[in-house]
């Protein structure tokens, strides 16, 4: 029910056009929905079509999500080309790192195909985790402004993220017992992020803000290195006053 | 098992307070610059450092000196207190000077076409070690009530170049010509 309705505030209010990759994100989880109650009618819940159903589109609704945050850091950077070719780089890398660290953790776990799959998520949550607050720093450090909707859809993926981790990591301690927990925080967890998302979406979206108008290229080498040589400068005073 | 479970919830936690604290409101240091549209150049540059003669008489020994031999011992401590509070206020606003700097900095990397890496670690880095240094002789001002006169002045002539530098820097990019950047190696 959520779902439909914060996929139809997407197009209502034209998302699209800005963040197409989680638009599609949004019709995707409504289509997933739907694909996972076909093997559990004609075979049933507990059956292996059932769990490998269920399983390999949760890797392609992660992998999706994987696909947002890349696409809100881009939003939200490109506009500063300077900053934006000085993270990137930083993102990509830390992306690689935890996403082989979650395998590491994956392969390291039991042998029981359970135990893998939710240290893998868990780990790839961290990753996509990783990647926001990283982006959303590098915008707090160089003061750069994010629109309030997407603030509110950056929260709904973090939120979501975070308790799967810590879902998972209570439900790989107490597999069985906890199951129908596990099941209860997974969907309520999803439900609170869609809502979340509708919040942000509630109001029309704001016009779309102008590109910042660019500072010739020799100006940064000035004030940065100018900058620097004084802080130095400074810090050595510091310190003399401090003998 | 237990162990890696704490970790993960309470890296979880820890994650999610960041992410909040991130899409957060700014700062309240930041939110007068942010009020504006165009927040005014001079606001960016240092201010407080500007008022350091007037520091000069109140670090002045030969007032100390004076006064020890004319005021009771209790109105001698209150006076040095009060100096002390207004040193201490003195200090607070070169912090608020190198903030703006460092902001006016940030502002300007944020956007250029183009920065390097190696320049904006370096300052960085020496932005946190001036946090750390600042507040260590903050400490010492509190607990020690020391006052060294003349790095107090080097240090408040080298905030005061460093934003007639920028400042100058900023006016040549209006006259559309502009200095020669100085080389710097960074060595943390």
């Amino acid at each position: 029910m959520l779902e439909t309705w914060v996929c139809i505030l997407a197009f209502r209010r034209g998302l699209f056009r800005r963040l197409p990759i989680f638009t599609i994100y949004l019709a995707l989880v409504l289509l997933v929905e739907v694909l996972r109650w076909v093997p559990t009618l004609l075979v049933g819940l507990n059956s292996p079509a059932t769990f490998w159903t269920y399983w390999g589109t949760q890797a392609i609704l992660l992998l999706a999500r994987g696909a947002v945050i890349a696409e809100l850091c881009y939003h939200v950077l490109n506009s500063y080309p300077g900053v934006w070719r000085l993270c990137r780089g930083f993102l990509f890398l830390l992306a690689v790192i935890l996403v082989m660290g979650a395998a590491v953790a994956a392969h390291a776990s039991s042998s029981k195909i359970a135990y893998l799959i939710l240290a893998a998520e868990r780990g790839l949550e961290i990753t996509i985790v990783g990647i926001l607050i990283s982006a959303l720093a590098f915008c707090r450090h160089y003061d750069l402004h994010v629109e309030t909707p997407i603030t509110g859809l950056a929260l709904g993926l973090a939120f979501y993220s975070l308790v799967q981790v810590t879902n998972n990591s209570i439900h790989s301690q107490w597999l069985g017992g906890f199951r129908p927990w596990w099941d209860f925080i997974r969907i309520g967890s999803f439900e609170a992020a869609v809502l979340i998302w509708i919040i942000a979406l509630w109001k029309p979206l704001p016009a779309p803000s102008r590109a910042p108008e660019l500072l010739e290229p020799g100006v940064y080498t000035v004030v940065s290195s100018e900058m620097n040589v004084r802080l130095r400068e400074l810090n050595a005073r510091l310190e003399e006053m401090l003998r | 098992m237990i162990s890696s479970l704490f970790f993960f919830v309470a890296l979880s936690l820890f994650l999610f307070i960041t992410v909040v604290w991130l899409l957060s409101k700014p700062l309240s240091a930041q939110r007068s610059l942010q009020r504006a549209d165009k927040p005014e150049i001079e606001s960016l540059f240092a201010l407080h450092c500007r008022h350091f003669p007037q520091m000069r008489q109140a670090l002045s020994q030969a007032d100390t000196e004076f006064l020890a031999h004319r005021l009771p011992a209790g109105e001698l401590k209150l006076w040095r207190g009060e100096r002390r509070r207004v040193l201490r206020r003195f200090l607070t606003g070169l912090a608020e000077d190198y903030a703006r700097l460092d902001y006016m900095a940030r502002k300007v990397a944020a956007l250029s076409p183009a920065i390097e890496r190696k320049r904006e670690l370096e300052r960085l880095w020496l932005g946190l070690e001036f946090r750390v240094l600042y507040r260590i002789v903050l400490l010492r001002l509190v607990t020690e009530g020391f006052a060294p006169r003349v790095q107090l002045e080097q240090l408040t002539q080298l905030l005061a170049t460093l934003s007639s530098r920028l400042e100058a820097a900023m006016e040549s990019v209006n006259a559309g010509s502009l200095p020669p950047p100085i080389k710097t190696t960074f060595s943390p």
